[in-house]
């Protein structure tokens, strides 16, 4: 057996007078069971120990040998084992001065429960008084969870506790197992109380009582600074801190959370190797040094770094190693009791997305195996139903030309920032052949410069006239195709059961991905302009005007984003007119446009 | 995209007055750094060059350094990045602002729309365009051909600047609109003021070609004239060089608000 000492001093920003414990620490070496207890002197530690070691001689577990530092109370407590009153002949083993080694156990017992400890204190949110008040509650509870860990001893796989005791603890059940920081209700009403007085209040759950039944549990209470211990709780399943109350001083070291642990989620090899490389870049220079040391960044699959944001890396105290140990321990004694809440530290999303990198684009395999796919397949539906029969036509597969180049098409998924689920249907216009499928004089279209926008912008606002913002749904699919482009495409993936067997896809118009769609687009919207009566500007393409009597309106294109400018009942007119040839969305009142806000303060004019 | 600066990328705790260092200007020597830092310097230059184009005038020229080193760049360019990046995120509120300073009804067509531009050159060649005072035109360029002198840089900033306000001036008349002429456009050296209004060639800029010739022809015919100006009254100066945080805050706040 393994024993070691370690005192605990009053820290100085604590007010409170706390008691300075001596926590000592014995570890079996066969099992490795730690086993911590508590102490306000250290010579009160000699009986206790006696004690204990004449209970295990009597369950037929006798200790023989003992190591422990050479100091003056474990001197004392050798001559009192080995003296009259107890006589026990244990064999004690002394480490050499300066050599801690050789009491490695005990050292090490440390450092393990106190790290746990620091998980636990970190997954309950307690503030840095509580931390500090309820130490010893932590380490006792750390180690009996430690004792709990499957280990294998002798070809013998079974808790540390078995291997040493031979049987688990009263409390060790699945039933019973609770994780630190529980809430819970603990009854008070005496009968003689009055009538309508609450019934119990609300306590803590720091440990088991190891000398009760296994249902036994210790309750703290932060308002009376009581512990009782009782069986009679009513179980809260959420934390007795909340997260919002933490209340922590702020750390003010420059600390930050290294997630290097977590980078291992990377099973590729290639990978590995960037990662290897970036940390080798990290040391080669200070400054590189430093940036590898701020970016608390996760290297996904693809190699793109996830940076926490800054307003959740301000709070120093994520630590993000202390969460996967958390995380890891809240497995460990949860078998089957569920709080999730022990296991979310410091993660929340708040009012849109937690980061931007969750708006990104996602492929068809990849959501039907997501937990959105009823959503996703929805939006898949709806973008189907405006595409078919319109944009293609269904032809035998016998039709076809011999030798013809088959398209095919992918769906692709996004998430717009408006938190709606967009599916759009994209020809892979990369296997278009040149001459054939297309020409190559019609694969980019003109937009407008920004020059442009800007002089509209400010033409209407030197007349004060309504900017809007008028957006053509499915933009690409009004293009047509010039007279010799026949272009057969393959049923998209997902409808490949749904739709007639033996057909393939004779495309009508230039769906998305399609290298002439830009221009055909263009095309169209230059034939829309003149059918309301705009005329383009010979100078940029795509700004069209009109003259009549209530004066200049204007228009200008950005791909499907228009934008028109005039006067108020000329900008209505318009978009009617527009509205009865296209599909359009009305966005009303410019606010934003090229993904730039706009602010209009007509008054500042 | 702010928030997209915000969450995917790595801000200094520091918030910088101006988007680079005053008086520096990025050196191109140095340790190339890994392909994966790399593509996260790329994408944050491609977001701000958007940015400079569309909402933020005032990082042009710190974003016309980075952007010359989308291959090869070094630590100090990512430095630099994430400078830009931070000054872009805290003066989130401020943007390109269109101030004209008179009214129109929205039907004269005789109504003298008025056009002027300023252009400096330092590092690089920045000039301005309003229309009606409101900010129009703001770019930092780097000069297509080496110059031999600072009159010969002017001329160049000078002849980018005449080419925006010339295609101002097309549009604007492309709509039926009429613009005031001579436009008028501002330059803080002497030299090249006197060698736009003059046919003079021979001294030192007998090898300058026929670009000044274009602004000759265009001041014979009445559409354009040169003026100077003192240079400290030079917003253009801010697309040139990487200025003080005095001189780049009193310009700025005439872009920006």
């Amino acid at each position: 057996m393994f024993i070691d000492i370690l005192p605990f001093k009053q820290p100085s920003d604590i007010k409170d007078k706390l008691r300075n414990l001596n926590w000592l620490i014995c570890v079996d070496e066969f099992s490795g069971l730690i086993q911590s207890s508590f102490y306000d002197k250290k010579s009160s530690i000699g009986a206790a120990l006696c004690n204990y070691w004449v209970d295990s001689k009597a369950k037929g577990k006798p200790v023989t040998r003992v190591r422990l530092d050479n100091s003056g109370e474990n001197k004392a407590l050798e001559t009192l084992a080995n003296g009259p009153q107890f006589a026990l002949g244990i064999h004690f083993e002394f480490t050499a001065r300066r050599t801690p080694q050789q009491n490695s156990l005990a050292e090490r017992g440390f450092t393990t429960i106190l790290f746990r400890a620091k998980a636990i204190m970190h997954a309950t949110y307690l503030s840095h008084y509580w931390k500090y008040f309820l130490r010893n509650e932590v380490f006792m509870y750390a180690s009996m969870m430690h004792g709990l860990e499957m280990v294998e001893r002798n070809g013998s796989f079974k808790s540390r506790y078995e291997h040493h005791h031979d049987v688990l603890p009263k409390w060790a059940k699945a039933g019973n197992l609770k994780s630190f920081g529980e809430a819970g209700v603990v009854k008070s009403i005496q009968p003689t109380d009055a009538k309508l007085n609450y019934r119990g209040s609300k306590y803590m759950f720091i440990g088991y009582s190891n000398k009760h039944s296994g249902d036994t549990v210790r309750m703290f209470c932060a308002k009376q600074k009581s512990v009782i211990v009782t069986r009679d709780v009513v179980w809260l399943n959420k934390m007795y801190f909340p997260l919002t109350d933490q209340g922590e001083e702020s750390v003010s070291d420059d600390r930050v959370p290294v997630i290097e642990d977590s980078v291992s989620v990377t099973d590729d090899v290639d990978e590995d190797n960037d990662v290897e490389a970036d940390r080798e870049q990290g040391n080669s220079s200070d400054q590189a040094n430093r940036l590898s040391n701020v970016t608390p960044a996760v290297v996904t699959r693809s190699g793109r770094r996830v940076v926490l944001p800054r307003r959740y890396r301000d709070n120093d105290d994520n630590d993000v190693a202390a969460t996967v140990v958390s995380n890891y321990y809240a497995q460990l004694m949860m078998h089957d009791l569920t709080s999730n809440e022990v296991c979310l530290v410091g993660v929340g999303i708040r009012g849109g997305y937690f980061n931007t990198n969750e708006v990104h684009t996602m492929t068809y395999k990849e959501e039907m195996a997501s937990d959105e796919r009823v959503e996703w397949k929805e939006a898949i539906n709806k973008e189907w139903n405006q595409l078919d029969q319109r944009v293609w036509k269904y032809v035998d597969r016998d039709q076809v030309p011999a030798g013809t180049t088959m398209l095919d098409s992918v769906w692709v998924l996004k998430k717009k920032s408006n938190r709606k689920k967009k599916a759009r249907l994209n020809a892979r216009g990369f296997k278009q052949i040149e001459g054939k499928h297309y020409d190559n004089s019609n694969i980019s279209s003109p937009t407008v410069s920004e020059v442009s926008i800007r002089v509209i912008l400010t033409l209407a606002l030197m007349a004060n006239m309504a900017i809007h913002v008028v957006d053509i749904q499915g933009a690409f699919l009004h293009g047509e195709f010039s007279d010799d482009e026949n272009l057969f495409m393959e049923i998209p993936e997902g409808f490949k059961d749904t739709c007639p067997a033996n057909k393939v896809l004779l495309l009508l118009r230039t769906i998305y991905g399609l290298k002439q769609a830009a221009k055909a687009f263009w095309k169209f919207l230059l034939g829309l302009m003149k059918s309301i009566g705009c005329r383009r500007s010979n100078v940029d393409n795509c700004v069209y005007y009109k003259w009549d009597e209530s004066g200049l309106s204007l228009l200008a294109s950005w791909v499907d984003d228009l934008i028109v400018a005039g006067e108020e009942d000329t900008v209505s007119h318009q978009k009617s007119k527009l509205k009865k040839i296209v599909p359009i969305d009305d966005c009303g009142n410019m606010d934003e446009y090229v993904g730039c806000k706009v602010d209009i303060d007509r008054d500042e004019r | 995209m702010i928030q997209s600066f915000q969450d995917e990328f790595n801000l200094p705790n520091k918030i910088p007055i101006t988007p680079a260092v005053p008086n520096t200007s990025l050196s191109h020597v140095g340790e190339v750094i890994s392909n994966s830092m790399m593509s996260y310097y790329r994408k944050g230059v491609g977001k701000l060059l958007h940015m400079c184009r569309f909402t933020k005038p005032s990082i042009q020229n710190a974003v016309r350094d980075l952007s010359r080193r989308v291959k090869g760049a070094t630590i100090e360019h990512i430095d630099a990045m994430q400078r830009v990046t931070n000054y872009c995120v805290a003066a989130k509120d401020k943007g390109w602002v269109l101030r004209p300073k008179r009214t129109w009804n929205g039907k004269d067509k005789s109504f003298a729309f008025l056009l002027d531009g300023k252009s400096d050159s330092d590092y690089a060649v920045g000039y301005v365009g309003y229309l009606e005072g409101s900010l129009i035109v703001a770019r930092s360029v780097v000069q297509k051909r080496s110059a031999l002198s600072t009159t010969e840089v002017e001329m160049y900033a000078l002849v980018s600047c005449v080419q925006d306000m010339i295609y101002l001036k097309q549009l604007l008349e492309s709509m039926g609109l009429t613009v005031k002429t001579p436009i008028i456009i501002r330059v803080d050296n002497k030299g090249t003021v006197d060698l736009a209004n003059g046919w003079s060639t021979g001294g030192n800029l007998k090898h300058v070609e026929v670009r000044q010739l274009l602004i000759r022809d265009l001041r014979e015919e009445g559409i354009l004239r040169v003026e100077w100006f003192p240079g400290a009254e030079n917003e253009s100066d801010i697309f040139t060089k990487n200025t003080t945080s005095q001189m780049f805050q009193k310009h700025a706040s005439l872009l920006e608000a």
